[in-house]
Order: C-alpha cells, then sequence, then structure tokens
C-alpha cells in the first residue's frame, strides 16, 4: 500500500451523516451559548484605552483580504457582527443551507474574535473550536437532522445518503486536540518541569484565579496540598497521553471522561471556562466508520450542493439514493 | 482540465473532481496540522530555548492564531511565594465596617475599577463611584480603605499577612495618603 493509499484509507474513510450532524450540532450550540454568554459591550469598553495596541492579526487580513487589514470597528460595527453571527449560527444549527451557514458562521466567528484579539491580548477556548467549523463547512454535515434533509425528502421524496460520507473533519479534530492537549503539556514540562506537580503550584493557581474570579471550590483547593499533588500528576498524565486515544480506542472512554472531569473542575475552581473543548469531544463518539468498514469515499468540497449531494439522478430523471 | 460534474453519462469527471476534492482536502489538513505543530514546537524554547529553533520565534502570539499553544499555567510555584490582595474596607456611618473584595459586584459597584482609580491617583473619579454606591445603599460612608494585605504560600493554603492601609478617602471628599 502506498503512502498516498495509506492516507486516502485513513482521511477519506466513510462515516455516518449522522456522526457529522450531532458533531454540527453540538459545536455550533457551544458557540452560540458562548456568544450568548459573551458580554461584548463590556468587553468593547475595556478595549477602548487600549485602541492604540490595536494590530490587525494576520488571520483578518486573510479573511477580509484587506491588506492593511481591518479598520478598528466602531462599536456598532461590532455589535452588529456580533448579532449577525448569532443568526448564521441559528441557521447552521438547524441545518438551513448547512454549508453556506457553516462557512458564514466559521468566517465571522474568526473575524470577531480575531478582531477582538488584535489589541494584545487573547484567550484560548475559541481557536481550535473555529478550525473545527471551517472543517465542518467542506463535508455534507446537514444531511440528517437539518432543515436540508426535511426539504430534500419533501422535494424527492427520498431521503438524502446518509452513509458513506466524508468525515475527515471529525478525525481532524481529533488530531488537533492531542496537539493542543500536548502543547499544555509541553509548556509545563519545559517552563516548569516535574516541579509543577509539587502541588504548590495548583494550589497557587486555583487560588489567584479563584480568589479573583469568586471561585470558593478554588479557594476550597489551595489549601488542599495532598490533593493538589495528585491532581497535578493527573493533569500531566491527560496531558500529555491524550495522543493514546486516538491510538488505542478501547481507552478512549477514560480519556473523555477524564477530559470533561478535566475541563469541568477547571471552570469550578478556577473560571478557566473551555466548554468549547468538551463540545469537540464529540469527534470521537461514534464508530466513525460506516458499517462497511474503511471504505474510501471522495470529499464533496464546493459548498451549496449540500443536501443533494450523493444523490444520483436516475434515467427516468427521479432522484434516488445511491445505497 | 475539466471540471464538469455529469452525474449521468461518463463517470470519468466524477473522478477528476473527487480526486481534485481530495487533494484540496489533503492541503487543508495537512495546513492545520503543520501549522499547529509548529506552534507547538514553540514551548520548547522560552524559557529553555533550544537555539536551533530559535527562528520559529520570529512570530509573537497570537501572530498565527488560531493556531496557537496553549502555555497557560506553566510555570511552576513553590512554599514561600507571596500574593498580593488589594481590597476596600468601608466604614459607614453606622459604624458598620465592610470588606469589599475586586472579585465581587454587589448592585453594580465596581470595586477593582475602584481601587485602580485610587491607586492611580484618580480620587474624583473614585470619589464619585463611592458616592454612586452610597446612593444605591442609601447611606453615607465615613471613611473608605485601599487595604493590601500580603499572603504567603504554605502547605495549608495562603496564610495572610498584617493588612496595611495603602489610601484612605475620607468623607466628604478628602484623601490621605500613607
Amino acid at each position: 500500500m502506498s503512502i498516498t493509499e495509506r492516507w486516502n484509507a485513513y482521511w477519506f474513510r466513510a462515516g455516518s451523516a449522522r456522526q457529522l450532524a450531532i458533531f454540527r450540532l453540538c459545536i455550533v450550540a457551544a458557540q452560540l451559548l458562548s456568544l450568548i454568554r459573551m458580554d461584548l459591550s463590556r468587553r468593547l469598553e475595556m478595549l477602548t484605552p487600549a485602541l492604540d495596541a490595536y494590530e490587525p492579526l494576520p488571520i483578518l487580513r486573510v479573511l477580509t483580504l484587506a491588506p492593511s487589514g481591518l479598520p478598528a470597528l466602531a462599536d456598532p460595527g461590532a455589535v452588529a457582527l456580533h448579532w449577525a453571527l448569532l443568526v448564521v449560527g441559528l441557521l447552521a444549527f438547524v441545518g438551513y443551507r448547512t454549508r453556506a451557514s457553516l462557512l458564514a458562521f466559521a468566517w465571522g466567528g474568526l473575524v470577531l474574535h480575531g478582531y477582538l484579539y488584535s489589541f494584545g491580548s487573547f484567550h484560548h477556548a475559541e481557536a481550535l473550536i473555529l478550525i473545527a467549523t471551517f472543517a465542518l463547512a467542506w463535508v455534507p454535515a446537514g444531511r440528517e437532522l437539518s432543515v436540508d434533509a426535511v426539504l430534500t425528502r419533501r422535494r424527492s421524496g427520498v431521503s438524502p445518503v446518509a452513509r458513506d460520507v466524508p468525515i475527515w473533519p471529525l478525525l481532524l479534530t481529533r488530531w488537533m486536540l492531542a496537539l493542543v492537549y500536548f502543547s499544555a503539556f509541553a509548556s509545563k514540562l519545559g517552563n516548569g518541569g516535574l516541579q509543577w506537580a509539587n502541588g504548590s503550584t495548583l494550589q497557587y493557581i486555583v487560588y489567584v484565579k479563584g480568589a479573583a474570579l469568586d471561585r470558593p471550590l478554588g479557594v476550597w483547593l489551595s489549601a488542599q496540598h495532598d490533593l493538589c499533588v495528585w491532581l497535578s500528576w493527573g493533569t500531566l498524565l491527560f496531558e500529555g497521553a491524550f495522543v493514546v486515544a486516538l491510538l488505542w480506542r478501547r481507552s478512549l472512554p477514560v480519556f473523555l471522561f477524564l477530559g470533561v472531569l478535566f475541563h469541568l473542575s477547571a471552570e469550578l475552581t478556577m473560571g478557566a471556562s473551555f466548554l468549547e473543548f468538551v463540545a469537540l469531544y464529540v469527534a470521537f463518539l461514534g464508530p466513525g466508520e460506516s458499517t462497511q468498514a474503511r471504505r474510501v469515499v471522495g470529499p464533496t468540497p464546493f459548498p451549496g450542493r449540500a443536501a443533494l449531494e450523493g444523490a444520483q439522478q436516475s434515467p427516468t430523471g427521479v432522484r434516488i439514493a445511491q445505497n | 482540465m475539466d471540471l464538469s460534474f455529469k452525474r449521468s453519462g461518463s463517470t470519468e469527471p466524477i473522478h477528476r473532481r473527487r480526486r481534485l476534492a481530495r487533494a484540496a482536502c489533503s492541503a487543508l489538513i495537512l495546513t492545520c496540522l503543520g501549522i499547529q505543530a509548529l506552534v507547538v514546537v514553540r514551548v520548547f524554547h522560552p524559557p529553555r530555548a533550544l537555539a536551533e529553533l530559535a527562528f520559529l520565534r520570529r512570530l509573537p502570539a497570537p501572530s498565527l492564531w488560531p493556531f496557537i499553544d496553549y502555555p497557560m499555567f506553566s510555570e511552576a510555584h513553590v512554599v514561600g511565594e507571596r500574593v498580593e490582595r488589594v481590597y476596600l474596607v468601608i466604614e459607614w456611618e453606622t459604624g458598620e465596617v465592610e470588606p469589599h473584595y475586586p472579585e465581587q459586584r454587589r448592585g453594580g459597584f465596581d470595586v477593582e475599577a475602584m481601587i485602580r482609580e485610587c491607586r492611580a491617583g484618580q480620587e474624583d473619579a473614585a470619589m464619585q463611584r463611592l458616592a454612586r454606591f452610597e446612593g444605591q445603599r442609601s447611606a453615607r460612608a465615613n471613611r473608605v480603605c485601599v487595604e493590601r494585605v500580603w499572603l504567603q504560600l504554605e502547605r495549608e493554603g495562603f496564610v495572610p499577612g498584617v493588612p496595611e492601609c495603602l489610601m484612605t478617602l475620607a468623607n466628604p471628599d478628602q484623601v490621605v495618603g500613607r
């Protein structure tokens, strides 16, 4: 088997449309929730004194096709983008014109957050889920659990093909997650060494963040030295070994359970909100392949042919499902 | 190159289109994983730099956003380290003494902003903020103290030291620095 064949067999294996649809629902819902919770007016108010520090990120230059970058938006501009994003996100969630709405949602999210992060400081939670949303726009994620699917059924009388769809965005998300966790692991070892797991480090972090964000659980945890030692080692092991979840599928439930626990406890003790990552875990669920194991499919690259992709026209002109 | 996609008839254009699409998706996958891997590698330098990888540090974070590394909370801390905690102590005319911490926002009273204003010498802004809070509470403050306490990390958690008053705002609009 050549390298190309191996590559195709891994990345372009067939999966189920339902799996893609569930992933779409989860990651779009997580982002919508985050957008609703976002106190944009307060964030813009905090950015106003930093207007001189505004330096558009390269991604903004690329996405807005403006070589000099997007000019600093007036507040109403950012608020309008926020509202437009909510509307497009809702369309992506219900699966209306799924590919186009997913692409617009990813574009808008990258522009809005890219803009907010062009003032020098930035957060980490949104980056990965935005990449996943962008990737999802290139596969038929609206073939099930969507308005598109209902409309197709109504128009043609048959359901869109639900099997043998490309699921490479799910695989990409899995590997990106592994890289991200490895980044956190390597940073801890690189900057703090094994001393990072001495317990005092975690006590320090949960107190400083917990007290600043009014998290009583964090303040309580900061007084539990032995527990902090165990949790520190657990964190290092989880982040460093996460890649095992990809390579040895039997370990997956353990890693996902630990991951949910990890992010939930980080949120409760120190306000580190990475619940977007928990939504991304849905990329791991399900069989990952159709019943016809490892059947390679061709990706469907161009947005706009969403629901009818995979359906073929019969000699009589009626659209029928491929399988 | 013929990119037409004829669903009926010859399957040749379909295969060609699929090959093209697969190549485009492969490029996207490789780009994402490649940039993310590059960003992750950067963590191997600061502060323990590998000289041969120094060229990767030319782009400061978050230049490659949304491809970023995740070095949050990666510094180690040890017993004996100290943390500064600054808060307000308000003495009401009723005699009640009440501490207000930055993380608490009671009725829109932004303690953090008031501390910032006091420490920056913007007493007028701080007094105006206090006046609004007094209005909400329907009470008058006799004295407001910006207090600082050093907390020292011990095995049992953070142990507070002796609080010290950094600045006093006295009613009606007198500011006394210490």
